[in-house]
């Protein structure tokens, strides 16, 4: 193996352990420490708050942004993202969705 | 498996495979990512099955482009992984039960929806009484049941989108169709008030801090979400009370 296929070989094992270490965290712990209701409590919004987080900058922000800075009404996916939300509310569906959506987003590409 | 076990796998699989669009649709993204970087084939492949963390991959690809050190990169992929630090709190309290072993293959397979399924299935750990009513760990089975089928449709799209990545454009807007596929997914959680406005809070911290290195804007969203929601809560039940 060359350095650079060595190097990418490393560091794909060292993400394997980061993938390890994140959602190993507390269950390497173990039951040394009892985990009480509240804590469980408090948690309940991180699942939810961990996809918007993922997917609000997808929508508000250009792909190659760096900051908020970057933000502006030309942006095509705000504004499939909007029809998107909109559709979603009024059908709950998938692919009601996903067309109105991606069409509003490619005409916004077109338009704007 | 027994035949109960057998029925809570299939019920998890089948549960799951709802999401099955959006979990494809970004593992389809993030393989042609990987296959589009300085990776090569065998090398993305191996990213894809091993790592199974398809935002750290996102966020280590522009960072191998620059040749960053590798300690950065893994520092990336921890911050990017830091929401399922606090999932496998949730976990532990859940299957505390399981030998060592388990629950370290448990948690390695749980990514966001498989929890998210879980937790929406089950707000709380099973209790000594009814844990002794369930000798064959029904809950388990269902969670395995979510996990393989998260595994498999995310493997199968990813390694798809590293083996046709030359032929699919980048102009067809693939990763806007993640995004749309995933309000999907997240708008029959925003059932009460409460959860709107943590995920209003979320989405706002996540957008106004995306500058930060080491995308910690994901933490940070998902910290003012969980005060936000518990003040919320807090205040309601205080309401109910008065």
């Amino acid at each position: 193996m060359n350095d650079s296929s060595m190097r990418m070989t490393y560091l794909i094992i060292g993400m394997v352990a980061m993938t390890f270490v994140a959602r190993c965290f507390f269950i390497f712990l173990g039951n040394r420490i009892k985990i009480s209701e509240w804590a469980l409590e408090t948690i309940r919004y991180a699942p939810l708050a961990a996809l918007i987080a993922i997917l609000a900058p997808e929508i508000f922000l250009p792909v190659s942004a760096s900051s908020v800075a970057e933000f502006n009404l030309r942006f095509p996916n705000i504004w499939g993202g909007i029809a998107a939300l909109i559709a979603f509310y009024f059908t709950r569906k998938m692919i009601p969705t996903l067309v109105i959506g991606m069409g509003v987003f490619t005409a916004a590409r077109f338009l704007l | 498996m027994t035949p109960a076990q057998q029925r809570e796998f299939i019920y998890g699989f089948k549960q799951m495979s709802h999401s099955a669009v959006t979990i494809m649709t970004w593992s389809l993204v993030t393989g042609i990512a990987m296959a589009k970087s300085a990776l090569t084939i065998q090398q993305a492949i191996a990213m894809s099955l091993l790592v199974y963390a398809g935002s750290a991959q996102l966020a280590a690809l522009p960072l191998i482009a620059v040749g960053a050190p590798i300690w950065v990169i893994l520092a990336t992929s921890f911050m990017v992984n830091l929401r399922f630090v606090i999932f496998s709190l949730g976990l532990q309290a859940h299957f505390s039960y399981l030998s060592t072993w388990r629950r370290i293959l448990l948690g390695y397979f749980t990514t966001d929806f498989s929890y998210l399924n879980h937790i929406k299935r089950y707000p709380k750990p099973e209790t000594q009484k009814e844990l002794a009513a369930d000798p064959e760990h029904l809950r388990l089975y269902a969670m395995m049941g979510f996990q393989a089928a998260n595994w498999f449709y995310w493997q199968v799209a990813s390694i798809t989108g590293i083996l046709l990545a030359s032929q699919i454009p980048n102009d067809w807007g693939l990763a806007f169709a993640g995004a749309v596929a995933l309000i999907v997914i997240i708008g029959p959680m925003l059932d009460r008030a409460s959860a709107r406005w943590a995920a209003v809070t979320a989405g706002t911290v996540a957008v106004m801090t995306y500058g930060l290195p080491f995308r910690l804007n994901i933490i940070l969203a998902v910290g003012t979400a969980i005060i936000v929601g518990m003040i919320l809560d807090r205040s309601s039940k205080e309401g109910a009370i008065s």
